[in-house]
């Protein structure tokens, strides 16, 4: 295909070892043992708990995915519902990788490419997604030029057109033009221009980072964009891209750093390094009781867990809790993978979940770093749903 | 996408049909009686639990072990012992199999169907019942893990008795399977720790056994008899499904010590008294014999980490663990076991934790959590694959020598160059049981089941060993029986070694025909033959 990646595609019989070996060992059912605070919070994957049949949890996967490469029967719409009931939050392979060796989330993405690519997948729900990703590069529907209107409330420089330090990549999500979103991204912007950082932002030329196609297995259509949005960014001229969006940030990392010659970092963890530095205090007391829900993609994907906590623990009168399944062994809040889209029972079941392991902390109010997951967790529940960037802006207080 | 045209592609595909075995002559699992019995399931459970689908049936159909896959024909999950009453009732009446499903997670194919029919997976019974801290005791379903109730017994200062398997295993499956941990020698297996249990029997019955059976409180003896709770021993699920299991709890020592007495001679004769030494002593909780494979298991984070550990290590570990009120009742206990070791076997040198600690870069398990969960870096989580169990109890002081000989049969480490088998692939553990009385062996060889040749080897290799300890008079029994077709029921390999327990074996054998009518529930040999039927695929 014209204008792909050139990176080498990985097909799911590369990783033949890793699912004809799986032992069911039953280590990718629970949280890593050693950090089990209850045994109520003790389980790991949400559809596995949810539906409990043994296919739902990666060890089943293992088998169909051993199954259907074996020629032993043929996909099914089943196969595409359990395949796609995954929220690929990570784990499962961060339980298994580190002692047996076996990449399980990554096999179930492969099984979600061959699912497209011969066609048994996605589920019908998601084929809107894909097709506003193809049809209006973003996957929610929203009509092009939605971009430079959040840009141009920010205040920014136009990264298209002139010279800027850091690259904000502000991602679909946050800039979908809804009061919340913009709320949560206004205050990113208060926060990282008060330590005097020299951003900006492409505007209705950011390119959506197609995350959502990955996700549900549409390589192609991620990558029939790839090659021309690896030039839009690099036009920007920055020596740094800022990601708002943790699924932005996972892809920008894993599939397009290596043709970007740009360093790509999360907001977050821009935080503790301008803190050391004094460019940033906060001295306003916020008042908050929250417990900080570590983003799969943020976390488990990207290997960001402390700095969003450093970076809050900086903040006057936050009182920060955690979660007992936190940082590698974070439950999901159930929005990833398209299983929002798809399969909204076991989505908001994976949220009510998380809801009472906050409730069972004392938490008073979430705190989190990924769009995806506050938009989940607000429409669940009437307790205060924050991100990162809201509390420190709160305590930056009133910016001269 | 080009969607479509793959799809039609895909159909015109030969689909290899899935390997599926069916007896010949059947007697059970009749397509039409499945239907039926599917259909009330259904009824019974709630559809959501209860499913035939191959793309659920797939996932039981292989373990970490070598025993030929085979599906179920339906799975279900009850989530009550009214549920299990209701899907037993249903196997006897349409005549199809039942195979229970603890956690899954076994070495030796246990649960995998072996004419298919219905695998009754247990894992929605995960309640905790009651942890009764006064009597020390707690009431579980059988989809309790180890982790889970060792978490919340904790909590209460009390532990329970780890075995040396996977954290995420029942509780309830595992003692039902003997359950041999390193507080062996002071507290007995897990099977000495069932107080009571609610059984469904094959036929559909529910019994409830040990005090409550008579309207006692857990607390109470199981009395005046007769007392039935053993029948369970060793049944693999022949007998019916456990859904409540009430068990001992022990209090959490307040400090604990554990100094390794380490020896890297070849004079397996010094392993025998040191550990009865300690055992006979009875000053530690915990107490066993580990080979250094089994150390760099515990140490290396990774399978490649523990490879390259394990030369390096020492040969042989003691592992006294003492326990106590404070550290220095631990360390005085310590010392005790220090100069009993070395007065029946003084090549012994002793090493601090720490420093074991320090050859694996602080990677390993600090005491604490070795001994109060002996968990995370345990067996089934070492290999890339799978590993062959071996296991037998006989005599503490014979354990070296019917080792050596199972060695001598497929290893170079005694001194033979048949280099079968490196010193990586094999371990040997040695668990004092009842004061030093007897003592159980196990033995094991991790194999990669995505090498051909690794699995062959293994096979010829466990045969090799399996002789050798029939020669030295004992029975170390390898998970290769489901294997042979056509063999009879286990009583008959027991008779074959232990000739006088003939009678005692076949007295079990009529018990299953009797609780067990239409022979459902786990059915692995044919009542009219006492034979394995024959399987095709």
């Amino acid at each position: 295909m014209e204008g792909k990646l050139t990176k080498k595609r990985a097909k799911l019989t590369d990783y033949r070892d890793d699912y004809w070996v799986c032992g069911k060992c039953k280590m990718c059912q629970s949280i890593n043992v050693q950090k089990f605070e209850s045994a109520r919070f003790s389980a790991n994957c949400p559809c596995g708990t949810r539906y409990r049949f043994e296919s739902y949890y990666a060890a089943g996967m293992m088998e169909i995915a051993r199954a259907i490469t074996n020629l032993e029967f043929d996909p099914t719409e089943k196969t595409a519902d359990i395949i796609y009931s995954c929220n690929l939050c990570g784990l499962c392979q961060e339980m298994c990788f580190p002692l047996k060796g076996l990449h399980t989330t990554n096999i179930i993405q492969l099984m979600r490419e061959k699912a497209v690519e011969e066609g048994w997948g996605p589920l019908p729900a998601h084929r809107p997604l894909l097709e506003s990703t193809a049809d209006n590069d973003n996957p929610f529907g929203l009509k092009p030029g939605f971009k430079g209107k959040a840009a141009k409330k920010l205040g920014l420089k136009d990264a298209a057109k002139e010279q800027c330090g850091d690259l904000l990549f502000v991602g679909c999500a946050l800039a979908s033009g809804s009061a919340d979103m913009q709320g949560k991204l206004e205050a990113l912007v208060k926060v990282l221009r008060a330590a005097g950082l020299d951003l900006g932002v492409l505007g209705d030329s950011e390119p959506c980072c197609r995350a959502f196609s990955l996700a549900l297995g549409d390589r192609d259509g991620f990558e029939e964009r790839a090659q021309e949005n690896i030039e839009r960014i690099k036009a920007s001229g920055a020596s740094r891209i800022i990601a708002a969006c943790p699924h932005c940030l996972q892809v920008l990392q894993d599939e397009y750093s290596p043709y970007l010659d740009m360093e790509v970092v999360s907001a977050v963890q821009v935080i503790p390094k301008l803190l050391k530095s004094k460019a940033l205090e906060f001295k306003e007391e916020v008042g908050v009781k929250a417990v900080y829900h570590d983003p799969c993609f943020l976390g488990r994907w990207c290997e960001v867990y402390e700095q969003p906590r450093r970076a809050m623990a900086a903040v006057p009168g936050l009182e920060l809790l955690e979660f007992q399944r936190n940082r590698e062994n974070s439950w999901c809040c159930g929005a990833g993978g398209g299983v929002k889209a798809a399969k909204p029972e076991l989505s908001s079941w994976t949220a009510q979940e998380r809801l009472e392991e906050a409730r069972a902390v004392g938490a008073e109010a979430i705190v989190t770093a990924c769009p995806h997951c506050e938009t989940q967790f607000a429409a669940e529940t009437d307790m205060p749903v924050y991100d990162v960037f809201e509390l420190l802006a709160r305590g930056l207080g009133e910016v001269k | 996408m080009k969607g479509k045209d793959l799809q039609k592609d895909l159909k015109e595909r030969k689909i290899i049909k899935v390997p599926r075995k069916h007896e010949i002559e059947q007697t059970h699992n009749l397509p039409e009686n499945l239907e039926k019995a599917y259909a009330e399931l259904q009824e019974a459970l709630g559809s959501e639990w209860v499913s035939n689908d191959i793309n659920v049936t797939v996932a039981y159909a292989r373990d970490q072990s070598v025993v030929p896959m085979n599906h179920p024909d339906i799975v279900a999950l009850p989530g009550s012992t009214e549920d299990v009453i209701a899907l037993m009732k249903i196997a006897n009446k349409y005549l199809v199999d039942v195979m229970p499903y603890g956690s899954g997670l076994n070495t030796l194919g246990m649960t995998i169907p072996v004419y298919g029919g219905i695998l009754c997976d247990l894992r929605r019974m995960d309640q905790i019942v009651e942890i009764d801290a006064d009597n020390m005791l707690c009431t579980i379903g059988p989809g309790v893990t180890f982790a889970q109730l060792q978490t919340e017994t904790l909590k209460k200062g009390l532990r329970l008795i780890n075995p040396s398997t996977s954290a995420n295993a029942s509780v309830v499956s595992n003692i039902m399977m003997g359950n041999i941990s390193t507080l062996a020698n002071k507290y007995g297996v897990g099977l000495d720790h069932i107080i009571g249990y609610k059984i469904v029997l094959p036929d559909g019955r529910l019994m409830v056994c040990g005090p409550q059976a008579y309207g006692a409180d857990n607390a109470h003896l199981p009395g005046p008899g007769p007392d039935v709770r053993a029948f369970i021993r060793g049944s693999l699920g022949c007998m019916g499904i456990i859904t409540e299991m009430t068990i001992r709890l022990y209090p959490e020592p307040q400090a604990l010590k554990l100094t390794v007495p380490i020896y890297d001679g070849d004079d397996w004769g010094v392993i025998a008294p040191a550990l009865k030494a300690i055992s006979q002593r009875n000053i530690v909780i915990e107490n066993a014999y580990f080979q250094n494979t089994y150390m760099g298991i515990f140490m290396g984070e990774t399978n490649l980490e523990s490879s390259r550990l394990i030369p390096a290590l020492p040969r042989h570990y003691v592992v006294p663990v003492t326990g106590g009120l404070t550290q220095e009742e631990v360390e005085a206990k310590g010392e005790v076991c220090q100069e009993d070791i070395l007065a029946v076997a003084p090549q012994f040198e002793f090493m601090d934790w720490e420093i074991v600690e320090g050859i694996s870069s602080g990677r390993i398990l600090g005491v604490d959590k070795f001994t109060r969960f002996f968990r995370e870096s345990v067996r089934v989580q070492r290999v890339k694959g799978s590993f062959f169990v071996g296991f037998g109890l006989d005599h503490l002081d014979n354990l070296p020598e019917i080792n050596k000989a199972m060695m001598r049969g497929m290893t170079s480490q005694v001194g033979t160059d048949d280099n079968v088998f490196s010193a990586d692939l094999i371990a040997t553990y040695f668990q004092p049981y009842d004061m030093g009385r007897l003592g159980f062996i196990e033995f094991d060889i991790f194999i990669d089941q995505s090498n051909p040749e690794d699995s062959l080897r293994t096979i010829t290799g466990t045969l090799a060993a399996m002789i050798a300890s029939f020669k030295m008079g004992s029975g170390v029994c390898f998970g290769i029986w489901p294997l042979v077709e056509g063999a009879g029921p286990l009583h008959d390999l027991l008779g074959l070694i232990y000739p006088s327990a003939a009678t005692y074996v076949d007295t079990y054998r009529d018990m299953k025909m009797i609780y067990d009518p239409n022979n459902v529930c786990n059915r692995r040999w044919d009542y009219d033959t006492l034979r394995m039927k024959k399987a095709a695929l």
